[in-house]
């Protein structure tokens, strides 16, 4: 067993298997060359670490994804698994904690879910619809926007 | 972690960038511009993946040949894909070198695609380049004569492993220049819509042929009864892994009753055929052992009667899959 506490000094105790799911936990057990040393986890907070173990503790079989290439089982974007979808049922405030534990703890895949989940939320929508869902700022200045459709005129069909 | 106002565009630039990469998977151009048209910092993650496919047309070639000098010049390395899709004839015999400035510059485009307004010779005179390995040429069906497509006029593109060619006539000097020598080395993989050839020219020309896809439509369909075509299937490039060849000639009366003979194919692993009637049981008895998979489209019922396969081990659903020996036979009604 593993013990890591979160910013918040709450303490949780995960099978070595589950916490390794995360390179970073799983670089820092294999520096300290002592599985039972208590692991500061100082960037997340108990309530996101407890749903990202979560996450661990269902995937903990699954292959590690490498870091690079073999993309092609990972191809078909927006495409999440049942039990995934279902996980990433949360607030936009928790979705983006996790997204960002996720970095954090270097674990890809559980990064990889939550980026195609806010790239479902985005499909289909115009610029001002994505701007109202995530609460973004219009910063351009309408010359501005003009200027920046006309340059990606290239990308477009014509 | 301390959460901002806004979330979204706090992100750091990685998970951003995967955002992004997620969006760009599923194809959708819209999208990608969308989410870059909502604020400055997210704009400037997103150039990348917008200009990575580039179309311009011949008028607008030097307007976009400046920007790539200027506005446009760090998103050089995210430049793959460059499409011209309206032809011009101008365009091709006055303003391919700037065309061949953009490639020079824009070192990352591996994937060239071009609609000809007449045949490829303009295309002779481009300057060598060993960054396209896709190139994709359609002929503009503008003239009531199939347009010519010359090997030779190819010999800049040295690294060409996948060919496109959409309603050509193809050809090849013999006895073979040393012009034609460049694609015919590198293309692994060749695929023609509605082409035709004179003798001697063949697919055994492109020596590393591993992917062989045939396609015609009723537009062309006066080739499929020529001996030329007829010749390809009885002798196809040895060299092949797959071979796709769909006629797609609706009516099942114009199907054809010859076969390719796919013996002396070694490696052939997948061979799909469209707009023949049922093959007799020597078709399949000549299968070289290499093949595992075999793709039938039919179009009548009685395609399925009296079954030479041996077993049949799902017919559930579509396609209905059989077995012939160590081969799965996929039965796809058209």
């Amino acid at each position: 067993m593993v013990k890591l506490t979160s910013s918040d000094g709450e303490s949780f105790d995960v099978e070595k298997e589950v916490a390794e799911r995360s390179v970073l936990i799983k670089n820092m057990i294999e520096d300290v060359g002592d599985a039972s040393t208590e692991i500061p986890i100082p960037n997340v907070t108990a309530n996101v670490l407890k749903k990202v173990l979560e996450w661990c503790e269902h995937h903990k079989g699954d292959p590690i994804l490498a870091n690079e290439d073999d993309t092609d089982a990972r191809k078909k974007s927006t495409d999440i698994d049942e039990w995934d979808q279902k996980f990433m049922q949360v607030d936009q405030e928790m979705l983006f904690e996790i997204i960002l534990a996720a970095n954090y703890l270097d674990i890809k895949a559980l990064l990889e879910v939550g980026c195609k989940t806010v790239a479902n939320m985005i499909k289909g929508k115009t610029p001002e619809e994505i701007r109202r869902t995530f609460n973004i700022q219009n910063d351009f200045t309408p010359e501005e926007e003009a200027q920046i459709r006309r340059e990606n005129e290239w990308a477009e069909d014509r | 972690m301390v959460v901002p106002s806004c979330v979204f565009t706090a992100l750091p630039d990685e998970i951003l960038i995967q955002i992004f990469t997620e969006l760009d998977q599923s194809c959708c151009k819209r999208d990608l511009q969308s989410l870059a048209f909502t604020c400055k910092r997210v704009h400037a993650i997103g150039q990348q993946f917008m200009i990575s496919d580039v179309t311009v047309s011949w008028h607008l070639l030097d307007v976009f040949h400046a920007k790539v000098q200027t506005s446009l010049y760090p998103l050089i390395p995210y430049i793959t894909s460059f499409t011209i899709q309206i032809p011009s004839s101008w365009g091709e015999w006055h303003r391919s070198d700037i065309l061949q400035d953009i490639l020079d510059k824009c070192f990352n485009i591996c994937f060239l695609q071009l609609t000809l307004s007449g045949s490829s010779k303009w295309l002779q005179y481009l300057a060598p380049n060993t960054y396209i390995r896709k190139l994709k040429l359609t002929s503009s069906q503008a003239s009531s004569r199939i347009a010519l497509f010359d090997v030779a006029d190819l010999h800049a593109f040295k690294s060409v492993e996948e060919l496109h060619l959409d309603y050509f006539r193809l050809q090849c000097e013999y006895p073979i220049e040393e012009r034609a020598m460049p694609l015919l080395n590198t293309v692994k993989v060749l695929e023609i819509l509605n082409c035709e050839w004179d003798y001697p020219f063949n697919m055994s020309l492109f020596r590393k042929l591993n992917v062989l896809n045939v396609y015609y439509t009723i537009k062309s369909e006066a080739f499929t009864f020529s001996e030329r075509l007829k010749n390809l299937a009885a002798n196809p490039p040895t060299t092949i892994q797959r071979l796709i060849l769909h006629l797609d000639l609706f009516s099942p009366v114009r199907q054809k009753t010859w076969y390719p003979s796919l013996r002396a194919c070694n490696d052939l692993e997948l061979v799909s055929l469209k707009g023949f009637r049922r093959p007799p049981v020597e078709f399949f008895e000549a299968l070289p052992d290499s093949l595992k998979e075999i793709e039938l489209y039919f179009a009548s019922k009685s395609f399925l009667d009296n079954p030479y396969l041996v077993a049949s081990y799902d017919n559930a659903g579509v396609p209905i899959i059989r077995k012939y020996g160590n081969k799965t036979i996929r039965l796809i009604r058209r």
